[in-house]
């Protein structure tokens, strides 16, 4: 082995670490979601398609966006938005609700690798 | 050489198969769930039933909860016709009002904890609340109020007579609309956890709005708890997580959980008494205690305490688990939570004693 050889495994090595250490994440992605209104479960959604869903609540329609292995409230009929607020969910246990309109989201994921609930 | 290098070789071969081909585990039997919304916020209990014990019978005991738990908020929600909507009526017209009994022991809990926490928690709050909007979640404030409107509230505040633990009654107080919004959560879940425990479900985790109590296990683990970030975004969801030890209560307050901005600026629910505004310094704090009600009250007070004072104000509740993350998104933990607790890995947190 030349020096050279020694520099580029150092390197690829190097770059291993960091890219594990930048990207690796603990299995606790959420892979479906389910839909509340009113407390009652009126859908349960894969997080793997993309799509936007409307939910028709006590109030109007909320519109739930799909993307990336994420879900979020992207509009709602309510004043302050505290669900659009909420921002994209991805993991197992988080939940985000429009209590105006009466609409919940709620993430599952891998049962046994994940939180079993989220203190917020 | 070339065998090292095949078993190498062979080696990482296996452990990405491996990784590839492994099932997600499947959802548990033993695991009941039930989720709704009341209080306010979504509420969601999970059981985890002891060998043999029926799943219907899981799902029973969480449907009988829920009821409870529906009950409850009537009687203890301030703007409501329960119990204490009654009473805030009642105070309004002038009268001294008699403490039903059903009412007594938190009105007790919460006249004790407000005055070990020098008035940061206090539930004679809610005139202030409903004028800064945040007692009604349909009908938010898009502005803050008036620096006068506010300055009169908090004068109202400082004359209106305290709560008195001992006392089977209060008033007259014109000015006090009571509101009991940062302690009946945590108060909640102790009485959720008590009714499925002696229903004969030991392990449980009832979680409302993110005030959580805990107990037992979930089968051969602890049961685990996240704590959110306060300022989430794609890396950073979860802030913190714990594994429980038995019976406690862990309950996050954060500047996030209610809010509206104006002209740039964020106002939350977390209202200083002594000033009438949004309490500055913070982001979220979180508390582990035995029970729920103090959990729940030491989180209000501990985030309107803010960076300098939060340590001793926990201490004069007699909490030693507790962290905070400050305004810069910095954490700092007591040394007792320190030990147990496991942090996000760029979070570099700062111990405590």
């Amino acid at each position: 082995m030349t020096r050279g050889d020694v520099l580029a495994i150092g390197l690829a090595a190097m770059l291993v670490g960091v890219s594990y250490a930048r990207h690796w994440k603990p299995p606790v992605t959420a892979t479906r979601f389910e839909v509340r209104v009113a407390g009652q479960v009126v859908g349960r959604y894969p997080l793997a398609i993309d799509r936007e869903l409307m939910i028709d609540g006590a109030l109007g329609l909320s519109k739930l966006k799909v993307e990336n292995g994420r879900v979020r409230f992207a509009a709602s009929p309510c004043r302050n938005k505290v669900c659009v607020h909420s921002g994209w969910l991805s993991h197992g246990g988080e939940a985000a609700a429009c209590l105006p309109n009466r609409v919940s989201i709620t993430l599952a994921g891998d049962a046994g690798s994940g939180v079993d609930a989220v203190s917020f | 050489m070339f065998l090292r290098r095949l078993l190498v070789g062979l080696g990482l071969a296996a452990l990405f198969a491996w990784l590839a081909l492994r099932q997600p585990p499947g959802t548990d039997p033993r695991l009941v769930e039930r989720e709704f919304l009341a209080m306010g916020t979504i509420i969601s209990a999970s059981l985890y039933l002891d060998p043999g014990q029926p799943r219907d019978a899981g799902e029973a005991a969480l449907r009988d909860l829920e009821d409870f738990l529906r009950a409850y908020e009537a009687r203890w929600s301030a703007w409501g016709t329960g119990a204490l909507g009654q009473l805030n009526q009642a105070l309004a017209r002038g009268e001294t009002v008699t403490i039903p009994p059903a009412l007594q022991p938190l009105f007790s809990r919460a006249a004790a904890l407000s005055a070990a926490s020098g008035g940061r928690f206090d539930v004679r709050i809610g005139r202030l609340v409903e004028l800064w909007g945040f007692h009604d979640e349909t009908r938010f404030r898009s502005e803050p109020p008036t620096a006068d409107a506010v300055a009169a509230a908090v004068h109202a505040l400082q004359a209106a007579p305290p709560l008195d633990a001992a006392a089977h009654s209060y008033g007259p107080a014109r000015a006090v609309w009571l509101d009991f919004g940062a302690i009946a959560k945590g108060d909640a879940t102790d009485l959720a956890i008590e009714r499925l425990r002696s229903a004969g479900f030991a392990h449980a985790i009832v979680n409302l709005g993110g005030n959580l109590r805990v107990a037992g296990r979930r089968g051969d683990r602890p049961w685990r708890i996240g704590v959110r970030h306060p300022r989430v975004d794609a890396q950073h969801r979860v802030l913190a997580s714990l594994e429980t030890s038995g019976d406690e209560a862990v309950v996050t307050s954060g500047d996030y959980e209610r809010y509206f901005e104006f002209e740039g600026r964020r106002y939350h629910h977390l209202l200083d008494p002594h000033s009438g505004y949004p309490a500055t310094g913070l982001q979220a704090v979180t508390v582990v205690a035995a029970d729920g009600a103090l959990a729940d009250a030491a989180s209000t007070a501990l985030f309107v305490a803010g960076p300098l004072a939060w340590r001793e104000t926990a201490r004069a509740l007699g909490i030693d688990q507790a962290f905070v993350v400050e305004a810069d998104g910095r954490i700092v933990v007591t040394a007792a939570l320190a030990r147990r607790i496991r942090f996000a890995d760029d979070s570099m947190p700062q111990t405590v004693p």
